[in-house]
């Protein structure tokens, strides 16, 4: 149970966060004197809505006039798990284009929006893949995933809604092109193992550093000392320019904790963003890791016996792995063992039970809320892209799945998933899991758009109702002329 | 009243029959063909019982109820058979050999490779095609450009249209996506090109006629002022003037005074890359010039969508369907099985679609779809065309299509499909595709109606002439 006075704290974040589209009563007086300005009170239309839109972004307002018009999806009598900002139970939370608009209570719903009614289900952000195989395409994503795959609905079925596939991470956006390539480019992947990689990158990053800081020199030196010499820059890898100045994240694959302990002691020496893959024995060095600043992305039930049979010997894997690398500091992001989307067995260990897999680490001691973050957020973060996804927030890419119970629940299907604001599966439509515990779908497409017509300011509306009639009419007549 | 609203339009169908024919009986070289027909299927959504369809030259000269035959005149009984127009197959390599092209060869045409055997296409015409759209070979990029025939040489040869269409691949976005977005955009730089060229052109132009009027008015006040120097400009000008006019033919020689000898000359655009010069006019939409494009899965159709969005250029679509055969092939990702879900874009775009008259799987599961009947209900023009060049996908064409039908296509959409639309879609559409006077009678004689499973071929003619008939040349 959570105490009453955190969900206050809760509502009063979500009532502040929506503030576009206020709460009615009290916050309706407030709303207009907001610089934002861009609240709507009852009766105005969006046309009308749009010069007050104007003066917050006034370019991307004229771009959309220009194309088409918004488009609006809210689901509303939700639980809305947000992840960054605790839960709101039977909120509503309003999509507009493909951007969270609005979370919390009261929230007007414009009549141009599509509507899925969710009582009864859960909102999560969608679940972010940190590897994957097979099921969008290879790179360029934007021009090899087909957006109609048998495998796109079915991750989307699993609750997945971005992927990572090859250095590129992309999303399940169904049936259009539209921001399906989220970012290229993610991570660096680097090699730390053998004595000879090890002596090698640690004289590259230290001929990298030392031309950093004699160019910092050169800068200060510049204006006073006209014989101050400017470094040069060959011989220096430029990958290790953006890695040391925190531009990229570095990437490792290791298992062992002396590999793991190398590393964070290379990552606190030269000061650079790194993520470790695989990080079998991270329990180990869990605090060295964490002091580092170290994520790591692991397989909660990783097999305790090298999958060699003839080696015959532990591998240091554990399932509290999760759990301690989480007490000691280190972000953790969960992938199941195989990156890809099988069709045999009901419980293979892949892609299509990401929920399972974080569910193990919850048996080995991790706390829910920290599994929960280790498929949405904390995985949004390994890969440098938890500024457009992985918690619901206002202004972040509207990518939810709507799920019948907690996310970690084994009995949990995902209903409905949305990905950049659009509808991109529903369970009732598919015939992937139409007839396992069935449930009628809610979602409704947005009213076809009246006819055009001069609206009178609200108030006079109010006051005089048959004008727009008239008005109607008048409009009518030059037509059957 | 009824009878006499009959009765007038017979009256009227006569005049208007023997109102035409005095003047072309007169001419002793037309020549006529009437074929009397139990039922005439006109492809423009009409159906007519017991009419008369008279043939002048080849081309449909009327159609009525009660027709005064000319002298002479052959005389075709069809009067309980079902006539209606030939069928078009618009992707076929009959008499072509399998080979694979790449890249970006719009300039090389099917029309070069075009050596038909004896019979070459007897297959087809023993199906009742009459016309094919002969593609370019491959399956990756630009081939090359198609070409439109005959099945059978009846006086006029094979050939209709040598310059067809562009065909052009975007079943991989990968790498056909570049070349087409390349072509595009290297067409879109020729014309820019040619544009700037044309404005250097009339800038030097006008330049060079103000020079000359300033020359001129130097020389009316030289002439005005008594001076020494007027008698040797005049002398100067003529022997100028002679050369300039062959000058202006050919370009390589030395031109030093230009500004004033390219008065007299005409503008020639600089040269295009004979592979662009076809983008070009598609570009600048230039009639005859038209894209056919093969697409993949529905994916590729949103690729498409996206690479031409600033182009408006005229493109027949022709993607890929599945058919419903075995069912594990419904999740291994087979193009075609996804077709459906992209039916509202193409209705919505009106498009002239070229599909294969298959039932496919819906992906993911073994409910089947109905590919064209989904895409005509969203409003597209869907033509229908066998899948193959084999014999029995030629032969099992109507079958086919009547499968279609009963699976929930509309009659009146599944006749249009296989004959207005079908020879639109292979740019035939102002002689070919429908019986209306004024068009190429190209026509098949049925024994029951097309869909029918016992309507047997009875005969074919190709713009007038008899090319088959079942006694003659079928094979059971």
């Amino acid at each position: 149970m959570r105490s009453p006075l955190r969900m206050l704290i809760a509502l009063c974040a979500a009532a502040t966060l929506a503030l576009p589209a206020p709460a009615q009563g009290a916050f309706l007086d407030d709303a207009p004197k907001k610089p934002d300005g861009s609240a709507k009170p009852d009766d105005k239309k969006p046309p009308e809505a749009k010069p007050e839109e104007k003066k917050d972004e006034k370019k991307k307002d004229e771009k959309k006039k220009d194309e088409k018009k918004d488009r609006w999806l809210a689901i509303l009598n939700g639980d809305v798990h947000t992840i960054s900002d605790g839960v709101l139970r039977g909120a509503t939370l309003l999509c507009k284009n493909d951007k969270i608009h609005a979370i919390g209570y009261g929230i007007e719903v414009p009549k141009e929006a599509a509507t899925i009614d969710a009582a009864g289900l859960h909102l999560y952000p969608g679940l972010i893949a940190v590897n994957s195989s097979q099921v969008i395409g290879s790179e360029p994503l934007e021009f090899t995933t087909d957006v109609f795959s048998y495998n796109m609905t079915f991750a989307l079925a699993c609750g997945w809604t971005t992927l990572v596939s090859g250095n590129s991470a992309g999303k399940l956006t169904y049936g259009t092109l539209d921001g399906l390539l989220l970012r290229a480019n993610l991570l660096m992947r680097m090699s730390y193992m053998s004595g000879d990689e090890r002596r090698r990158m640690r004289e590259d990053l230290e001929t990298a550093r030392e031309y950093l800081r004699k160019r910092k020199l050169f800068e200060q030196q510049k204006a006073t000392n006209p014989a101050a010499e400017e470094p040069k820059p060959e011989g220096v890898n430029q990958e290790y320019l953006k890695l040391i100045g925190g531009d990229v994240i570095a990437r490792f694959d290791a298992a062992t904790a002396e590999d793991l302990r190398a590393i964070a002691k290379l990552a606190t020496e030269y000061g650079f963003k790194a993520v470790i893959f695989g990080a079998t024995e991270g329990w180990i060095v869990a605090e060295e890791l964490g002091r580092a600043g170290i994520s790591c992305v692991i397989t909660p039930n990783t097999p305790r016996v090298e999958r060699d049979a003839r080696l015959n010997r532990a591998n240091g894997a554990t399932i509290e792995n999760a759990a301690l690398l989480w007490k000691g500091g280190v972000k953790v992001a969960v992938i199941p063992g195989s990156a890809r989307l099988g069709n045999d067995g009901l419980v293979d260990r892949d892609l299509r039970t990401p929920t399972l897999e974080a569910a193990l680490a919850v048996r080995g001691g991790l706390p829910r809320d920290a599994a929960e973050a280790a498929l949405t957020i904390n995985a949004a973060r390994v890969l440098g892209i938890d500024d457009r996804v992985g918690s619901l927030e206002v202004g972040k890419d509207a990518d939810i799945i709507l799920v019948d119970g907690e996310l970690l629940d084994y009995q949990s299907f995902v209903y409905y998933s949305i990905v950049n604001g659009r509808l991109a599966y529903d369970k009732a439509k598919e015939s992937l899991f139409r007839d396992l515990r069935p449930r009628p779908s809610t979602y409704q497409e947005p009213k076809p758009p009246e006819p055009p017509k001069e609206e009178p300011k609200p108030e006079e509306a109010k006051k005089e109702e048959p004008k727009p009639e008239e008005k109607k009419e008048e409009g009518a007549k030059p037509e059957e002329k | 009243m009824r009878t006499l609203t009959r009765k007038l339009s017979v009256v009227l169908l006569l005049a208007l029959a023997t109102g035409r024919l005095p003047a072309a009986a007169a001419d002793a070289g037309d020549r006529y063909v009437a074929i009397r027909c139990g039922k005439l299927i006109t492809g423009t959504g009409e159906e007519k019982s017991n009419v008369t369809l008279l043939v002048k030259n080849g081309k449909v000269e009327l159609i009525g109820e009660k027709v005064e035959l000319p002298y002479p005149c052959e005389v075709i009984d069809a009067s309980n058979m079902v006539v209606m127009p030939g069928h078009v197959h618009a992707h076929s390599r009959l008499s072509l050999l399998d080979y694979q092209r790449q890249g970006m060869r719009a300039d090389v045409k099917v029309a070069d490779e075009f050596l038909p055997g004896p019979g070459a296409f007897d297959a087809a015409l023993a199906a009742g095609f009459t016309t094919l759209q002969l593609v370019a070979p491959g399956a990756i990029g630009i081939p090359g450009r198609c070409m439109v025939v005959r099945t059978a040489d009846v006086g006029d040869g094979f050939v209709i249209d040598d310059d067809g269409a562009i065909k052009t691949n975007l079943v991989n976005p990968a790498q056909d996506r570049r070349i087409l977005t390349e072509a595009l955009n290297g067409a879109k730089r020729e014309i820019e090109k040619a544009e700037k060229a044309r404005a250097e052109f009339d800038a030097k132009k006008e330049a060079a006629e103000e020079q000359k009027k300033k020359e001129e008015e130097a020389k009316k006040q030289q002439a005005q002022a008594p001076a020494g120097g007027a008698p040797a400009t005049p002398p100067n000008a003529p022997p100028n003037a002679p050369p300039s006019g062959p000058k202006a033919g050919d370009p390589p020689k030395p031109d030093e005074k230009k500004p004033e000898e390219k008065k007299e000359e005409v503008f020639q655009p600089p040269p295009i890359a004979p592979q662009l010069q076809p983008f070009v006019d598609l570009v600048q939409k230039k009639a005859g010039t038209s894209l056919f494009v093969k697409l993949g899965g529905a994916t590729t159709y949103l690729h498409w969508l996206e690479a031409t969005k600033e182009f408006e250029v005229a493109h027949v679509l022709y993607p890929e369907v599945s058919r419903a055969f075995n069912w594990p092939q419904a999740f291994s990702g087979v193009p075609g099985t996804d077709l459906h879900w992209v039916a509202k874009q193409f209705g919505e775009h009106h498009e002239l679609v070229v599909l294969a008259p298959w039932i496919s799987y819906i992906q993911g599961s073994i409910d089947l779809v109905n590919v064209p009947a989904k895409f005509a209900e969203a409003g597209a023009r869907v033509a229908l065309t066998p899948s193959s060049d084999a014999a029995e996908a030629l032969a099992g064409y109507r079958f086919q299509v009547a499968e279609l039908v009963k699976q929930g296509l509309k009659r009146a959409d599944a006749i249009a499909a296989m004959t207005k639309n079908a020879a639109e879609a292979v740019g035939a559409g102002a002689e070919l595709g429908t019986l209306e006077p004024g068009k190429r009678a190209n026509l098949i004689v049925l024994s029951a109606d097309p869909f029918d499973a016992q309507a047997a071929l009875d005969r074919v003619l190709i713009d007038g002439r008899v090319a088959w008939t079942r006694t003659r040349k079928s094979r059971s």
